[in-house]
């Protein structure tokens, strides 16, 4: 061995982390001194437009890893001199009212740049994990049991679910199903309610049958207690398997889920989740009534197509519910599904986290689901969201819980920190009236030092989430989501900060059908906001003229509130209802296939090739070039589909409408099916294929450009935010017409 | 009043009777000065009252030590000629008494008027002498108060105020020091006489803490020190002192210690000397003078003894001598008073600061306060002030109070409601960078409308008014202590870093020649120092050595430049034996690096769309040559040799040269020109200011502030710091990731 071999040998010996950590923070402590230092205006004017322009000029570089290094370290140092100079200089005590609003104000900036730089460690290395393949030896393949826990779901759904699992590509003599039944417990068979009793006892036959006819097994328990972790843990006690595909009852997998997910679990023996994304083919009730759908990428894209890859790659990628497969193991080694809060899901990772346990994201859609279809809906989904991970702060602080590593901790910190969101965006809204309106000092600087300090700090935070999650986030989006959901998340964060124990698990509806354009009845609070924030506009004008010596801070906060007041149009805009009659959603598709006619003896009358535009169980919709006549009595039509194996399909279908076009002809279609077999093929059809998913979010998953989306949201926003205005007029004015389809 | 006579027998009759008045034989000599008003005012601004009322008022001191017999005021003035002369008339007060009237002629409107004044309106102290015009120019009140010829100028100039008096006996008692030595009586002479050939560094510790002992009665009127030696008279009796009076032009200290001047004392004075001794005696020629005897049986008596004098209040001691028992005086804080410490905040209260009714009769209300000579700060740093103002109501809403420091506007208040108001918490915030090291002043001007104004209307002044509250507070923000030396006109302006604040520990003061006027230049220099602090200065180490290690040095006197080649190694002046002079050849221009936007808008738009601030040096030709400085006076300073942050000053001259009389020139008339680190005069009033060497920021207590300064400054530095401590964070952290990656994820 040479002397360089046995040097090298040496070095890599040598546990780097230790000295290069030391060496880190010795810089890090540099760098943070030369943050506090405040230096001249004119040198930190020049010195942060020089910062944001290296962070602009960056900003398209996301994917290198090095780039994106310095991209986060420059934008942490430009919040960390502005919060330097925030704190030293900006604080300053002029009366209690008015200390005390500076203060609220400064807290909500405070979580703000907690955020923000959690953000920015959770996302600075994100994990593109590829599948890991099953071993050859099928001997070898672990044994799956798949789970789809239910409470009130149509049947209608649930049997779309249970025929996608049926169908999953895995060999049978380690594959078993089960439904989780709570709609039918013992306690609510003998309710005291008739209603509740048939209403349960209906849907015990219904699903009592189906899993015979699927050769599912139906699981049913005596009572409702801890909701679905309790559900969940009322089946272990029934199945065996070594993995657990838990998929939600609107989840509906794809064929090739298993073959993707489960041989991580063989290459690694503590591995006990891996987590794949929840993809949702239909819009939420802001991307329909915004028309954003299909248009932008959806809003979990953010945390499905990014966050989570940075999760995993601190090895803190949790269980969101569904999608996801379990090692048995792992949840016996807990004692079970962990119940106390009410996101049972994502408590039970960081226990099993604390423990030792592994887990992986894999980013790749592997069920399609379905977004809650009215405001209600969606907010009782989220505010169960907020409660549960405020809950899990409480119950399980990732500061203080042991055997976390420290990198998992701020990680479960960012998780469970963002949900408190609620309150700092109140405070955003409510801020400049306390200037505009009472002229209080909530914010001591200058116009020099906003424009030095502040303006900087607001384009770094606008660049840094551009390049964080341009491609699957567009500006704007965040903050009017955010606030659609901090009026009411507010209160229900405080709650359960009042007493942890109290919130209930309370289920999703899904599957619902709008007959007609409304009002959201949540919408009052946001015109109380919007009053306010109009009223602050208003008073800003009227000190414009009689306050000249402020001008320049009268127009930043003026600037605010109407930023403000954009955001509460645009989600009054997603406050308006708009019509839904579909049970099932249209998934856009370009599919090949032929149209088949033949006669009643099985002779191929006619032919035509056809573009699938659109499928849903409900019925699909074809582009032809050529006409396709009506089918006569004698006569039946069939759609002939190439699979993903290559084999072809056929669907018995039925033409339901017609439209001519330019270039061709468009057809609606009913996909026809008579029994179990024929409704599982039409499901395999929609939801078995999931390229088709990978696809449709490759597509959507583009960025324009900060501008352009920009413009797009705002126009798309206002838009809608009128319209709703217009609506109420007519409502209020005795009009009442909800036919009108925005 | 004027007597006056009507025929010659009368006046032989008066005569005769005045000379048989016991007044007329009295032994009291009568005296008399004049001076000019110009003389009475701090700032040359022309006396002109506007308005349709106006008013202007100045004091003159009458002496404590002075009977006074009578004044004669001579006044001209010259009144504009649009004034209605049955309604405008100049009335002259004084104490509040009417002195006179004059009419104000349109048509003769130049006019000299000559007011007697009796000894029963004159006082010891101060006497205010006000002049009120009223003055129109139409027949009735349908006219503008403010009327732009509504004028009138006092030449204070050519008027003059001659005051006849009496000198009145020093009355034996210490108590009257402060009305023996004070601004009232006019420019203070005061020889110091020692008994000893020798000048021991003992008498000039004696001697410097005897000047500041004057200097700290006298505010605004220079002093003139002397100092010599007495021999042995032969002529002394026992009971006179042993003092040859032609030696004397004024009052007369007498220090040392029992053995030294026993010989100058009267035999009884002498034998009192029984500790640290104080005595004031009546000079035997001249009656109206003192002599002071400052004495102890050692040395070290004396210096209590001195001190003593230093620190001893009015009214302190009801006697004519008394021996000092102990001496007790605080050390720390190191503070002068009033002193201003950055970080602090003060009520206006506790630094001089007395509630101002600012009024159409008196506008303005000032508050001077001393500021540390090595602060330093971002120009984002300010003073914030929170006043407490009142107004009164019915003011017009274009009323205000301007505010000024330095006689620069940096604020104002507009007094806008027309109801009246009292603000507790007035906020005004000026950047820190306004005020300069050393004395600030701070003044605020009223400007106060009637509500109801304007021609035909009666318009109601009285109630014009706002009021400034000592409640009001003020609050310095913390600083770093760095400053750029050397620096004369920093020194000029603060004494520092001789002296800091109440202290003078970091230096040492050296006499270099043992001449009379080189030592009264040394005391004289302390004494300067003391005043800029408002304080005595005791802990003073003065000698006649050289450098000494780990303190500033202070060297004044004369001597060869063989002498300053052992005496001052380092000094830039002198090098090698030779006098080396600097010249200013040329000069280097340092552009100053502009902000990114100025940069941006210059090249965008137009190159001469900002300009482009330079730092100017001067680069010298530098002389060595034999001639010596002549009749002229140098000051220099420099870093000691081998020092990194102590200085040296020296205040030279070629021997035979008189350099108290440098001194005085420079003190009075030359004051503003200093700068750099070396200056030239001459007794005729020509300066010449050069930097022969680059100065040094020195600093300490606050790196950050260091940091921040010097960052400032070197913006380039800044830069490459930023880019490459975040460069190489990032490059670290890179790869920790990445052997992570490895780790965990291969």
């Amino acid at each position: 061995m040479s002397a360089i071999d046995f040097s090298k040998r040496r070095f890599a010996a040598i546990d780097l982390f230790p000295v290069a950590g030391a060496l880190l923070t010795s810089l890090m402590i540099a760098a943070l001194g030369l943050a506090s230092l405040r230096v001249d205006s004119a040198l930190q004017a020049s010195t942060s437009a020089l910062l944001v322009a290296v962070l602009f000029l960056m900003r398209q570089a996301s994917g290198r890893d090095f780039v994106r290094v310095v991209f986060l370290l420059v934008s942490f140092f430009i919040a960390v001199r502005y919060f330097s100079w925030r704190v030293q200089f900006s604080l300053r005590y002029e009366g209690l009212p008015n200390f005390l609003a500076a203060l609220l104000l400064f807290a909500a900036e405070c979580h703000g740049f907690m955020m923000f730089t959690l953000t920015a460690f959770i996302n600075i290395r994100p994990l593109q994990r590829r599948s890991e393949p099953l071993p050859h030896n099928r001997t070898l393949w672990p044994s799956v049991d798949i789970v789809i826990p239910t409470y009130d779901e149509p049947v209608e759904l649930v049997k779309i679910t249970m025929a996608a699992a049926a169908q999953i590509d895995y060999p049978r003599n380690k594959l078993r199903i089960y439904l989780l039944d709570d709609g039918a417990t013992q306690a609510k068979l003998c309710s005291e309610s008739m209603i509740v009793r048939q209403t349960a006892l209906k849907r015990r036959k219904d699903f009592q049958a189906l899993c015979a006819q699927m050769g599912m097994t139906y699981l049913s328990r005596s009572d409702n207690r801890r909701a679905k972790a309790g559900n969940l843990n009322a089946a272990l006690a029934h199945i065996a398997s070594e993995l657990i595909l838990v998929l939600d009852a609107d989840h509906a997998p794809a064929r090739d889920i298993l073959l993707k997910t489960a041989g991580a679990f063989v290459a690694d023996d503590r591995l006990f989740l891996v987590q794949t994304p929840h993809f949702f083919v239909n819009p939420d009730p802001v991307e329909r009534n915004l028309s954003l759908f299909n248009r932008m990428p959806s809003e979990s894209a953010m945390f499905y197509g990014a966050i989570q890859k940075g999760l995993d790659f601190w090895q803190a990628s949790f269980f969101c519910g569904s999608a996801a497969v379990l090692r048995r193991k792992a949840i016996d080694d807990l004692g079970g599904f962990e119940g106390r809060s009410i996101t049972e899901d994502s408590e039970t990772a960081l226990l099993l986290h604390a423990r030792g346990w592994r887990s992986h994201y894999l980013m790749q859609p592997l069920v399609a689901g379905l977004n809650p279809e009215t405001f209600t809906s969606f907010m009782t989904q989220r505010m169960r969201w907020a409660q549960g991970m405020v809950q899990n702060f409480i119950f399980h602080n990732p500061l203080l819980t042991r055997g976390l590593n420290w990198y998992q901790r701020l990680a479960y910190l960012s998780s469970m920190a963002f949900w408190f969101f609620p309150f700092a965006r109140v405070i955003f809204l409510i801020s400049p009236g306390f200037f505009l309106f009472f002229d209080m000092k909530i914010y001591n600087a200058n116009f020099d030092e906003l424009l030095t300090y502040t303006l900087p700090y607001l384009a770094t935070t606008i660049l840094m989430t551009h390049f964080l999650f341009g491609k699957v986030r567009w500006a704007l989006v965040s903050e009017i989501y955010e606030t659609l959901q901090s009026l009411f998340s507010i209160r229900a964060v405080w709650a359960v900060l009042r007493n942890p124990d109290q919130p209930t698990f309370k289920v999703t509806p899904k599957a619902e059908t709008l007959d007609k354009v409304f009002i959201s009845p949540l919408a009052l609070p946001f015109y109380w906001t919007l009053a306010l924030t109009a009223g602050a506009i208003i008073a800003g004008g009227v000190r414009w003229f009689h306050d000249p010596e402020h001008r320049e801070l009268i127009a930043i906060t003026l600037a605010w509130a109407a930023f403000n007041f954009f955001i509460v149009m645009s989600a009054l805009g997603a406050l308006l209802e708009q019509r839904q009659r579909r049970l099932t959603p249209r998934i856009p598709v370009k599919i090949g296939a032929t149209w088949c006619r033949e006669n009643a003896k099985g002779d191929v009358l006619h032919q035509w090739p056809v573009v699938i535009r659109d499928l849903s169980m409900g019925g699909s919709n074809v582009f032809t070039k050529q006409a396709i006549p009506p089918a006569s009595n004698k006569a039946v039509d069939y759609l002939d589909v190439i699979d993903p194996s290559g084999q072809v399909e056929r669907y018995r279908i039925k033409q339901v409408t017609r439209h001519t076009l330019n270039d061709g002809f468009s057809l609606g279609i009913k996909l026809c099916y008579t029994n179990l077999e024929e409704f599982s093929r039409i499901v395999r059809l929609i939801y078995g294929d999931s390229e088709r998913w990978m696809n449709m979010q490759f597509v959507l998953g583009t960025d324009p450009g900060l501008l352009k989306t920009v413009a797009f949201v705002v126009r798309s926003g206002a838009a809608h935010g009128i319209h709703h205005f217009e609506r109420l007029l007519k409502l209020t004015f005795g009009r009442n017409s909800y036919d009108t389809q925005v | 009043m004027t007597l006056k006579f009507r025929n010659t027998g009368f006046r032989l009759f008066a005569l005769l009777l005045l000379a048989c008045s016991p007044g007329f034989s009295s032994t009291a000599q009568a005296n008399s000065r004049t001076i000019t008003l110009d003389s009475l005012t701090a700032r040359p601004d022309p006396a002109v009252i506007r308005n349709a009322e106006g008013f202007y008022s100045l004091s003159f001191p009458v002496s404590d030590r002075e009977k006074p017999l009578g004044a004669m005021l001579d006044l001209h003035l010259i009144n504009s000629n649009a004034l209605k002369a049955n309604r405008s008339q100049l009335v002259v007060y004084l104490n509040g008494m009417v002195l006179g009237q004059i009419r104000l002629d349109p048509a003769n409107n130049a006019t000299m008027a000559r007011f007697k004044i009796d000894d029963a309106f004159l006082r010891a102290g101060y006497n205010n002498l006000s002049f009120k015009v009223a003055q129109h120019y139409t027949d009735n009140e349908c006219e503008n108060w403010g009327a732009p010829e509504l004028w009138t100028q006092l030449d204070l100039t050519r008027s003059s105020l001659t005051l006849e008096y009496e000198a009145l006996p020093v009355r034996e008692n210490l108590a009257d020091l402060d009305r023996l030595i004070n601004d009232r009586v006019g420019e203070f002479s005061l020889t110091l006489i020692r008994g000893h050939n020798q000048v021991s560094d003992d008498y000039l510790y004696w001697g410097s803490v005897i000047a500041q002992g004057i200097k700290s009665r006298l505010n605004y009127v220079p002093m003139h020190l002397a100092e010599y030696y007495q021999p042995p008279l032969d002529s002394k009796t026992a009971d006179h002192f042993g003092i040859d009076p032609k030696q004397l032009n004024g009052d007369a200290i007498i220090v040392g210690t029992q053995s030294e001047i026993r010989h100058l004392l009267p035999e009884p004075v002498a034998a009192a000397v029984t500790g640290p001794y104080l005595g004031l005696f009546r000079q035997e020629l001249s009656p109206d003078r003192f002599i002071l005897v400052i004495a102890g049986r050692d040395a070290s008596e004396v210096s209590r003894a001195v001190k003593a004098f230093a620190l001893i209040g009015a009214l302190a001691v009801d006697s004519r001598e008394t021996v000092i028992r102990d001496l007790a005086y605080p050390l720390s804080p190191a503070l002068a008073k009033p002193s201003v410490m950055f970080g602090h905040a003060y009520p206006l209260s506790a630094l001089g600061f007395k509630t101002a009714r600012l009024a159409l009769d008196a506008p303005r209300a000032e508050w001077l306060f001393d500021l540390p000579a090595d602060f330093y700060s971002t120009d984002d740093t300010t003073v914030g002030f929170n006043l407490d103002i009142a107004y009164s109501a019915a003011m017009r809403s274009d009323s205000s109070i301007q505010i000024r420091l330095n006689d620069v506007l940096v604020s104002s208040v507009q007094l806008r409601d027309e109801s009246g108001a009292h603000y507790q918490n007035y906020r005004i915030d000026v950047p820190l960078r306004s005020f300069k090291p050393g004395q600030n002043r701070l003044t605020f001007d009223a400007v106060l409308t009637p509500l109801y104004a304007g021609e035909c209307l009666l318009p109601q002044r009285n109630h014009l008014a706002a009021y400034l509250s000592d409640r009001s507070i003020v609050s310095f923000p913390e600083v770093a202590k760095v400053v750029s030396l050397p620096d004369l006109a920093l020194q000029q302006a603060t004494g520092f870093p001789w002296v800091d604040n109440a202290t003078a520990q970091q230096s040492a003061f050296h006499l270099l020649d043992p001449s009379s006027d080189s030592i009264v230049a040394l005391w004289s220099f302390i004494a300067e120092l003391a005043a800029h602090r408002q304080t005595q200065i005791l802990d003073l180490t003065i000698d006649q050595g050289s450098y000494q290690a780990g303190k500033h040095d202070v060297f004044i006197g004369k001597l060869t430049p063989s002498d300053a080649q052992q005496k001052l190694a380092g000094a830039p002046v002198v090098v090698d034996g030779w006098y080396q002079i600097a010249s200013p050849h040329r000069q280097t221009h340092t552009p100053t690096l502009t902000g990114f936007f100025e940069w941006l808008e210059r090249i965008l738009f137009s190159p001469d769309a900002l300009p482009q601030a330079s730092t100017i040096r001067d680069d010298n030709a530098l002389i060595l040559q034999t001639a010596n400085w002549g009749k002229h006076f140098v000051m220099t300073s420099y870093f000691k040799p081998d020092s990194e942050d102590k200085l040296a000053l020296a205040i030279l001259t070629s021997p035979g040269n008189d350099l108290t009389k440098g001194l005085e020139v420079l003190d009075r008339q030359l004051g503003a020109l200093v700068a750099g680190d070396t200056v030239i005069w001459d007794s005729e009033g020509r300066l010449q200011a050069t930097r022969y060497r680059d100065p040094k920021v020195i600093g300490h207590d606050n790196a950050k502030m260091t940091w921040i300064m010097h960052f400032s400054r070197h913006p380039w530095h800044w830069l490459a710091f930023i880019v490459v401590v975040l460069g190489l964070s990032s490059w670290l952290i890179h790869r920790v990731l990445s052997a992570y990656q490895k780790r965990h994820h291969a």
